[in-house]
Formats: structure tokens, sequence, C-alpha cells
């Protein structure tokens, strides 16, 4: 689980995250434009089709009542239609001669055009009449209730043009058609007494509309200028009000092309008006049929984009993994170098970040390692400086004091042990300052110490007295120069010199479970608990014990040795005091190295020093 | 938290997309489903007469309009209940979703029909009704409303003495019945004035017979309600043919070019006209508004046009009344 979060949290996955995010965005934002695209388009094709498709059929609807109208002309402009219908004493040859070139008239016509249904005229009063090849006239007519003829006899004599109507003045003929018509004039009495009528087969024109395909549901109307509907399939539930249909708008916005909600569906409108009828064409068809083939190309659409999503996905995976590669290599280089590994490392990155990283990290690891070995030759040059300085501390006092025994001894005659000590002092002094190493072996350590115990002792023949008593084999261990003598020193002038009486003082050593352990007892006056608490603190500041400070022995022990090792104090108040210095066993084998080392280095500091202290003695 | 969210966002991108692709995909295919498939029993089919042509028509219009794969299967006669029966089993055989059926008898119907219902196919009535209510909707006129209107409009003929016949066709038919006594609710306290009640049995020759015989016996009717077609082009006949045009009113229900020429001759006062293209038309989208699960009436009314003299050329009635 922790592991799955910390997959998600990588740079890698963010990186896919970022990536697929970008691409889902575009893709998307790219998907609902090019659908409201090919929306768009596939609306404003089919209104272009549909508009074609309804001026076509106005075409078709002029080019019939052009003829109509050309054919109304040739039978107005007849005279025998004047002669027939108005001559009123005519004879009957002569009546019968009109009626033959009228039929004959007449026959040409109908013969020539199917889609012409009737062809006549009547005079008002209906006495002489023509139609077809002779049809009898519906003597029950109900014209004058009719909207053709009532607009007929308004315009007078010029041609009129009726919506589509039931044609009632023929006998047992009621027939859908469309009636150009005119009034004429009777030339005797200038009054208009006569009708010319030829009706055109509704049917032509609902033919016309309904061949049309505007998918499986659109549909074509046809309006005329006062808002009637010429045709339209849906004409019977129009009338009953069962079906709405725009007439007015249509009427506003000819030639123009305009979408209404119907339903849940969307219908288009496309009209097309015509200068000679007066008649608005409509076309209307349904978005949703439009739309059917859309909806494949959605799906279409979809999916593509489903997959560029995927493909988008995958490749934004292993992007991220070639960026995201020499960060994990750094990073697991970086995790060896907080464990103490540190190695530079060649990545092999064209990101120049990268590089520039790997550069800078490889930097700091030289510097870092150069600084480690900076800081263990600055530690080793310390604890050299530390050792001079303990040398050089030995004490003036010490110095003067036994030179003063000397001239003392001296003077009162004891030349055999002013000899003596005088080759002690100068044993002393060869012993601790001729020698710079770090490293000494306990034997040499303790011959030096000795030396200096048999001068105080010649100086203070009554007070003190000393054993040394160490395990032999120990002799060829090795130890910090320069530990047992200031113990031993510390001893003398904290534990016996108030001490009343003869002091002792013993240097013990052995081998012990953790190593070496080396003891200096005195049975002096002891330690009050409280200063034994502070006996690590640093002394060497103050004037009255300037001895070499016991922490700074410490310090060099356990600097040298590490913790766990170094100084102990045990002290009785009267009864005196143990020091255990407790070192490594062992040393001249696993130091061997560094010893040789330090020896050779040593050897360049050497000859300075004893020169300067061969000058001195 | 930053990175859960963002994983959050690409899952809920995902799933939208996931989402839109099937939603789509399911508003496909119920396009696709949605395609009705009905079938149309009329009494009569296409071209048989002017009624149920356009009652055909109208449904044919509905199919076209919802969408719907419509099938007509009409017998020969009015009398071929028997046919009916077998065309209403054929019909069930093809597993439509819904069965329109215009049933030629009152009675022997019914036990066809209702295996309609018992094959899980959904039922509307058209033009008359069953002995048994088992449709889910019935369309057609309201007979006994257009009976009431009819005798409203019969009573602008009342003078003082008139005597009043009424000629019904098929006494048992259902339209008949609610026919007639609508006329006498419409008639109102001039219903004592109905001296006579014939019968057609749907023969405008028995119609023209009964009439001229009853005319001859009772010269005092002057008032004369024709129930159907057959009634009141029967009477019309008859009426003209004995010169009682101007003595006699007529008023009647149902059209034919006939009635209307009856009419324009000043025999027929007034028709009451039925509404078959809607009629038609109404039973498909009644159908299909069942099938969508939309809530219908159970009595659908087409309505009815009142037609007389002045009104017959009007753009309204030319359609109704010369349907082609």
């Amino acid at each position: 689980m922790r592991k799955l979060r910390q997959y998600f949290s990588s740079i890698q996955m963010h990186m896919v995250v970022y990536f697929a995010v970008l691409v889902l965005i575009s893709l998307v934002t790219f998907l609902v434009f090019s659908i409201s695209y090919t929306q768009r388009s596939i609306v404003e094709n089919s209104t272009e089709y549909t508009k074609q498709l309804i001026d076509h059929i106005n075409q078709d609807i002029d080019s019939y009542i052009n003829y109509m109208e050309n054919i109304s002309t040739v039978v107005i402009n007849n005279q025998d239609v004047y002669n027939y219908l108005f001559v009123e004493d005519l004879d009957m040859a002569n009546e019968l001669v009109l009626q033959q070139r009228i039929k004959e008239q007449f026959a040409t016509i109908l013969s020539s055009r199917t889609d012409i249904y009737n062809i006549g005229i009547i005079a008002t009063d209906a006495e002489r009449y023509f139609i077809n090849d002779g049809q009898e006239i519906n003597y029950y007519s109900q014209k004058e209730k009719m909207k053709w003829y009532q607009e007929t006899l308004r315009a007078g004599k010029s041609l009129t043009l009726s919506s589509s109507h039931v044609q009632d003045l023929i006998k047992d003929n009621y027939k859908w058609v469309v009636t150009l018509s005119s009034m004429l004039t009777n030339p005797n009495t200038k009054e208009k007494d006569g009708l010319f009528f030829i009706d055109l087969n509704y049917y032509d024109i609902d033919e016309l509309c309904e061949n049309i395909s505007l998918g499986q549901k659109g549909y074509i109307y046809i309006v005329d200028s006062d808002g009637e509907i010429v045709y339209h399939p849906q004409q019977q539930l129009i009338i009953s009000g069962i079906r709405n249909e725009l007439i007015d708008e249509v009427l506003q916005k000819s030639e123009e092309t305009f979408q209404v909600k119907y339903l849940e569906d969307t219908k288009i409108y496309t009209t097309s008006y015509s200068e000679k009828t007066g008649w608005t064409v409509v076309g209307v068809s349904y978005l949703s049929e439009l739309m059917k083939n859309e909806e494949q190309i959605k799906i279409t659409y979809l999916g593509i984009t489903a997959i560029l999503i995927l493909i988008a996905f995958g490749l934004a995976f292993v992007f991220a993994k070639t960026i995201t590669n020499p960060i994990k290599k750094l990073q697991m280089t970086m995790e060896k170098a907080q464990e103490g590994n540190l190695i530079p490392i060649e990545i092999k990155a064209s990101e120049s970040e990268i590089v520039s990283l790997n550069h800078s990290f490889n930097l700091m690891t030289g510097q870092i390692t150069q600084l480690m070995e900076k800081n263990v030759e600055e530690q080793r040059q310390k604890r050299k400086s530390e050792m001079k300085a303990l040398q050089a501390q030995i004490k003036p006092h010490f110095l003067y004091n036994t030179l003063d025994s000397i001239i003392w001894m001296i003077e009162v005659g004891e030349t055999e042990e002013s000899v003596e000590m005088t080759a002690a002092l100068a044993r002393f002094f060869r012993q601790s300052i001729g020698n710079s190493d770090e490293i000494v072996s306990i034997e040499r350590e303790l011959e030096y110490t000795k030396t200096y115990l048999e001068i105080q002792k010649m100086r203070y023949k009554d007070k003190m007295d000393f054993v040394i008593d160490v395990d032999q084999n120990i002799m060829e261990e090795r130890i910090v120069k320069l530990v047992l003598q200031p113990l031993v020193e510390n001893a003398l002038y904290h534990g016996l010199k108030y001490k009343k009486g003869k002091g002792l003082i013993r240097l013990a050593g052995g081998y012990h479970e953790q190593g070496i352990v080396l003891t200096v007892t005195d049975n002096g006056v002891g330690m009050e608990e409280e200063a034994l608490k502070h006996i690590f603190e640093s002394r060497e500041e103050t004037a009255q014990n300037a001895g070499i400070g016991i922490s700074n022995i410490q310090d060099r022990l356990q600097l040298y040795y590490g913790e766990g090792y170094g100084l102990s104090y045990e002290s009785t108040v009267g009864e005196g005091t143990v020091v255990t210095v407790s070192i490594l066993r062992g040393e001249q084998d696993i130091r061997s190295e560094e010893h040789t080392k330090s020896i050779m280095e040593a050897e360049e500091v050497l000859p300075e020093t004893i020169q300067a202290g061969g000058k001195e003695v | 938290m930053k990175k859960k969210i963002y994983f959050i966002i690409v899952a809920v991108c995902i799933c939208m997309m996931i989402v839109l692709l099937i939603g789509k995909m399911r508003y496909h295919s119920y396009q696709e489903s949605r395609t009705l498939n009905m079938v149309l029993i009329p009494k009569l089919g296409e071209g048989s007469n002017d009624f149920w042509t356009s009652v055909i028509e109208g449904a044919k219009m509905g199919a076209k309009e919802y969408d719907v794969n419509l099938t007509v299967m009409a017998p020969n006669s009015e009398l071929e209940y028997e046919y009916q029966n077998e065309l209403i089993q054929n019909a069930i055989d093809m597993k439509p979703d819904v069965i329109i059926l215009a049933p030629l008898h009152f009675e022997n119907n019914t036990e066809a029909a209702k295996k309609i219902k018992e094959n899980g196919i959904k039922l509307v009535l058209l033009d008359s009704y069953l002995n048994e209510t088992i449709q889910d909707c019935f369309i057609g006129t309201d007979n006994y409303q257009a009976g009431v209107d009819m005798g409203i409009w019969m009573r602008e003929y009342v003078k003082d003495d008139t005597q009043i016949a009424i000629v019904s066709h098929i006494k048992e038919s259902s339209t008949a019945i609610e026919r007639e006594s609508g006329v006498r609710e419409g008639l109102g306290v001039d219903e004592d004035r109905v001296v006579a009640v014939l019968y057609s049995n749907a023969d405008y020759d028995v119609a023209y017979n009964e009439v001229r015989k009853l005319l001859e016996e009772n010269p005092d009717i002057d008032l004369i309600g024709g129930l159907n077609l057959h009634s009141i082009i029967g009477s019309a006949r008859a009426v003209r043919d004995m010169g009682l045009d101007e003595k006699v009113t007529i008023i009647g229900f149902d059209n034919v070019t006939e009635a209307i020429q009856l009419m324009t001759e000043g025999t027929i006062e007034g028709l009451v006209v039925q509404k078959p293209f809607n009629m038609g038309f109404l039973g498909i989208e009644n159908a299909v508004k069942m099938e969508s699960g939309k809530k219908v009436k159970t009595v659908v009314n087409s309505g009815i046009a009142m037609i007389d003299i002045d009104n017959i050329y009007t753009i309204e009635n030319q359609k109704l009344l010369f349907p082609f």
C-alpha cells in the first residue's frame, strides 16, 4: 500500500498525470470543436440541399403557371370565344361551328398537357358555356362562395391564380385543382359577363412535393401570399388543430432558413418565394435525422480520442521514464553517499539540468572527500601540536628546582648524589623532548616516568617513595605518549604534597579483559566527591594548577582509542586516589601503517626540536 | 494529498469519457430500437370508400411522422367479420407492438381480439367498440355527443306541427344506439315529435324503400334524421324522387360526394361529418405515446364537423369533404 502510494507520488507518475491531463484537455477540446463543426457543416449542407430542391419545385410550378398563362392568353385572345359566349342572336349552324373550333382548340391544349384537368369558358348567366370536350356544367355550383371565384371577380380582366381547392363547376366532377382564371368582357355591353378558367391538376403539385425526400420525416409545404396552405401533407390535421404549422413566420422570413424546436427535436425550415405565383415553398427537415450519421461520426471521434489517450498515456510513461531514470540513479548514488560512500558517477543524460546536477554532485562529493581528508589531517596536526605543547609544558619550575637541588647538593658536598641527579635530569629531558612520536612503547613511557620519579625522590627523600609493578609482557605494547608522567606529577603535587608523613606512589599495569590497564595509586589526601566530579573539566587556565590538565589526557586518549577507553578516577578522602588508564592492546599491529607514517612525518619535525632542545641543554 | 488530487482528476476525466461514450452509444441504439411495429386492421381497405381510405391515409401519415413500421390488413366487405378474425390471428403471429383494430362486429370479433391482449400486444380500437372493454385505448367519433349536436341542430328546423323520423342503420350496432340516444337527448322537449325509427341495415335501397313507404304512409313527416351514410343517402334519394325537397328537411351523418351534391341541390340540409383522417392519425399517435410510456386517454374523440350549404367550400371543409 505504502509502496503504491510512493509509486504514485514519484516524479514519473506526476509527469504521466500532467501529460495525460494536458492531452485529455486538448483532445476533448478538439473533440467538442470538431463535433460541433461537423454538426454545423451537416446542417449547412442539408439546408443548402433543401434550398436547391425547393427552388427547383418553385421553378417547376412557375413553368406550369407560365404554360397555363400562355394558354390563357391564346384562349382569351380568341375571337371565337367571345362570339360564342356573347353574340346574342347566334344561329344554330354558326354556334356549332364556333363550338367545334373551340372544342378543337381545347382538345389540342388538353392532349398536349396531362397536368391540365379542365379548361372552360362560361357566360355568367350559364346559358352558353364550353368545358373541356363539352362536359355538362354543374348547375348547383357554389362558385360564388369560393375564394378563387371571388378573387377572379375582383381582379377582372387580369389572370388570377388560386390556391388549391375543389372545382365544382363541372357536373359529377369534383377535382382538387389550382385554377388560373379571368373574367371575359362582353364586347357589346363592356360588362364582365364571362369566365375563363384553366385548372392545373393539384396532384401534380402534390406529387412534386411528395416525391422530394427530406429524410424519413421531412416534408414540403406551400403557402400562398394570403397565408393559405396550397399544399401540406398534414393539411387535415392542421385544419383540425391537431397539428400546427408556421404560416406567418414563413411569409415574413421568405428566402431564409430558420430552426424551430419541436417536441424533443428541432425542425429546420428553408423557404423559397416565387414572384410569379406569390407562393412560398417551404422545406422542413428534422435535425435528428440529419444527425443520424453524425452519431456514427461522434462515436468514431470518441473512439479515436480514447485510443489517442491510451497512446498518450503509454508515451507519457516512457518519456517520463527517460527523464526520471538519471534522476533515480542520482538519487541512489546520493543514498550511498549518505552512508558515506562518496563515489563520483557518470549519468548518461541529454538533459542539461541532469548533466549539471551530475556535475555538481560530483564536484560536491569531491569537495567533501577533500574536506574529510583535510579534517583528518587537521586532527593529526592538532594532536601533534598538543603533544608539543605538553612537551613544552614540562615545567620550568621542575627544572629550576631540580637545578637548585643539584647546586645545594654540590655545596654540601654530596657530589656523588649530585652527579646522579644531574644524569637523571639529562635522561629525563632526553626522554621527554628527544622523541616527537605520538605513540611510544609502554616500556619507554615507564622509563621516562620512572626517571621523573627518581628525580623527585632525590629531592623529597623523606616525603615519598614509589613502586613500579608492571607486567613485563605489556612492555612492548604501545601507548599514547605523556600519559603516565602527568598523572604521577598530579599524584605528587595534589595527593602527597599535603600529606603528613611519607607517601607512596604505585604504578601497576597488565592485561585486562578489554585491553591493557595501567594504574597510578597514591596514598595521599584523596579528593572530595565534588572535586572528583569536576576532574575532567579543563583546568589549564587556572594558575594554581598549572599542571597538565586531566581533561587534556582524557581527550587524547579518547581521541585515539575511542569512547569507553581513557581515564577513570577513584578516590577516598584521607586514603588516597587511584587513576586507571585503560587502552587497547595490540595497537602496534593495527596502527602500524599510521605509525610508520607518523614516524616519517615526525622525522621531518624532529631535527628542529632536537636542535632547539640541544641548544637549551 | 496533492498527488491524490491529481490521480482523482485523471480518474474522473477517464470516467467521464467512458460515460460519454456509453451514453452516446446507448442514445444511438435507443433511436434505432424505437421503430415500432404496428398492424392496422380497418373495416375496409384503401380505395373501398372515402371514409376508410382516409383512415388508412391518416394512419400512414402518423406512421411516417413517428417512424412506425405499419402493416395494413383489411377485409373486403363490412360483412366479413370472420375473415377479420383470421386477419387478427395473422396480425398476432407477426408479433407487433400494437394492433389497431376497427372491429366489424360488436360481439363476434371479441374472442379474437382477446387473443391480442393474451399475447401481450397492445390493442387500440378504432371507430367501433366491442361488447367487452379489453382495449387499451379507443379512438373514434364520440357518437353520443355527435348525436346530441345533431339533435340540437335538428331543433332549428322544428316547426309547430313538425313530425320527425329517425333512419338508423343496424339495430344492435353500438354506433346506431349511441347516435340515436344522442339525437333524442339533443332534441330535448321535441323528442316527442319522433314518430318513427327505421333501420336501413346499411343498404341504400332498404333505406330508400323504407323512407318512401313511411312518407307515403305519413305525409306529415317533415324532418328526417339519418344516422349513417346509407340511411341519409337512401332518405334523400327518396325525398328527391318524391319531389318533397322543399317540404322535408334532412339532416344526417356521414359524407360522400353524392351527399354534397344532394346538399347543393337542396335536398339535404345538414351533414354531421366525421374526421376519418384524424381518426387514423390519432390511432397511431396514441399507440406511439402508449408504447413510450406516456399517459393516454382511454377514449380519444377524433371530432366532427357540421356541414351546411354555406360552409361546404370553406378552406377548412373542402379537405374533409373531398379528401381525394
